[in-house]
């Protein structure tokens, strides 16, 4: 909207800048000049139009899906005693996307979380993923509110506003020391809790794995991030830069906590794609699971029994 | 506000109470517990240890498999809905296979959990099994859960935040049958064949 207000004002401006003028081919110039300005903003616009389309689409798609291939579930629900095919129709397609994403992972990202290990002692490497995590937390409160979580939408508050002033912009997670933990969340759950299926599995540039829910989950959270808002809505390089700068490091800091435990996954496995695939749908059921657990636990319906020893 | 800030404070904090004042468990979790607290350290302890070489890990993880869990029912269950597809012979072919594979690729992941702190938590019955919770904690890293199944003294799966070892395993082996076009035999060669692991 700033963007589509500057144009305005710079019309005006022009206009009256003509009119004083009298030049009738100066104002046909500035007029021109607008047009091609509002053009310009229009596409500007339409990627927006295009990100909310596709989210919607997405948003339809696995219920479609869905209720196509009935005999055919989603490899959510918990797979013990069963053997069910993944839901996977888009396998050749994955299976291409992950093997480019392989190969960044070997050339480029793998290494840098290297260096970022080499470079950081551990405890600035905290500090930094505090920081990362502290910035994420509107979105938290957002998807706890949404989730209807209101114990868990207080902690996060509770956190964000002591760890962004006493913890130094979140660098000292005070909050965790204090016995009040950080409880992560995203749209991906939330769509979740709402009862909404993974949908097909659907590896994504960079990012990995994830399903057509996760993908929704992924847009909405990136469009609901103040901190993006405010980025984005400055059309000047050096603000986009922090945009880069904040995902970035993100993937870099998780990345490194993830060196081993994939250089053995992908070791010890015949089909590194399959056994991706195979924990993608798995951490979804169990993330699944402790949501619900949470909820019955906030409507004081189930009484956890635990035994702490040792 | 800050009213509303100490009640939810206090309601977690009750909640938090509550979950750990109950639960008088059978005999039978307690005996999963003490097992799975025994193996567990023993695993740790002998396991990452620096400098011991490779054969001697593997040697020592063989015996700890062989003590612990239950192999040929892991190996039946990876193998779904084709184990009653295999002959006996082939079944037979293919726990040892199994087994080997198994040393092969979890031998060396110990490497990874030196000191740290292991936790018993809380048992529960689950139909014929009982689960073991337990917690694994490098120092400074997250607390990350871990189920054990356990059914007559042995164990029959691992779950590591919520992803199972036998489930992971057995869509790896379904995978590799079908790419096998449901071939067994073409699939015990290709997995005895060691392509992955060394």
């Amino acid at each position: 909207m700033n963007y589509m207000g500057k144009i305005v004002k710079e019309r005006e401006f022009l206009l009256v800048k003509s009119r004083g003028k009298k030049d009738k081919v100066r104002k046909r110039r500035t007029k021109l000049k607008w047009t091609l300005n509002m053009i310009q903003s229009v596409f500007i616009f339409r990627r927006r139009f295009i990100a909310f389309i596709t989210t919607v689409v997405l948003a339809i798609l696995p219920i479609q899906v869905d209720a196509l291939t009935a005999t055919h579930p989603t490899g959510s629900a918990d797979r013990l005693d069963v053997d069910e095919g993944p839901n996977d129709p888009l396998e050749p397609l994955n299976r291409l996307t992950f093997a480019v994403n392989e190969l960044l992972d070997f050339v480029v990202i793998r290494p840098v979380a290297e260096i970022y290990r080499a470079i950081f002692p551990e405890t600035i490497q905290h500090g930094i993923t505090n920081v990362l995590d502290n910035l994420f937390a509107p979105v938290v409160f957002f998807n706890h509110v949404l989730q209807g979580e209101a114990e868990r939408a207080t902690v996060t508050v509770f956190r964000f506003l002591t760890n962004s002033t006493f913890g130094l912009f979140g660098l000292v997670d005070v909050t965790t020391e204090l016995g009040f933990p950080r409880y992560d969340t995203d749209f991906n759950q939330t769509l979740m809790a709402w009862g909404v299926d993974t949908g097909p599995y659907l590896i994504l540039p960079l990012i990995g794995p994830s399903s057509f829910r996760g993908t929704i989950g992924y847009v909405a959270d990136y469009y609901a991030d103040p901190l993006n808002i405010y980025l984005n809505n400055r059309h000047h390089f050096k603000y986009h830069y922090w945009l880069t700068v904040r995902y970035g490091l993100y993937t870099i800091s998780q990345r490194e906590k993830l060196i081993e435990t994939l250089d053995n996954l992908r070791n010890s496995s015949p089909d590194f794609y399959v056994t991706m695939r195979s924990i993608y749908f798995q951490r979804q059921a169990y993330i699944a699971e402790k949501l619900k657990v949470a909820n019955n636990m906030q409507q004081n319906t189930q009484p956890q029994k635990t035994k702490k020893t040792g | 506000m800050i009213k509303r800030l100490v009640c939810a404070i206090m309601a977690i904090l009750f909640y938090s109470q509550a979950a750990f004042s109950d639960g008088v468990s059978p005999d039978s979790t307690d005996e999963a517990r003490q097992f799975i607290e025994d193996l567990g350290r023993r695993a740790i302890a002998s396991l990452t240890k620096v400098s011991v070489p490779q054969s001697q890990l593997e040697s020592s993880f063989k015996s700890l498999l062989e003590e612990g869990f239950d192999v040929s029912s892991i190996a039946q269950f990876v193998m779904g809905r084709y184990w009653n597809r295999m002959t006996p012979h082939q079944q037979n072919r293919f726990i040892p296979i199994f087994e080997n594979r198994l040393i092969k690729s979890y031998a060396n992941r110990f490497q990874e959990y030196r000191g740290v702190d292991f936790k018993i938590k809380d048992a529960h019955q689950d139909a014929d099994f009982v689960i073991v919770q337990s917690t694994i904690q490098k120092t400074g890293g997250p607390l990350t859960p871990v189920d054990w199944r356990v059914k007559n003294g042995k164990i029959h799966d691992i779950k590591v935040e919520g992803v199972s070892m036998s489930i992971t395993i057995r869509d790896e082996y379904n995978a590799l049958i079908q790419s096998n076009s449901g071939n067994i035999e073409q699939f015990l060669q290709t997995l005895s064949g060691g392509a992955v692991g060394e």
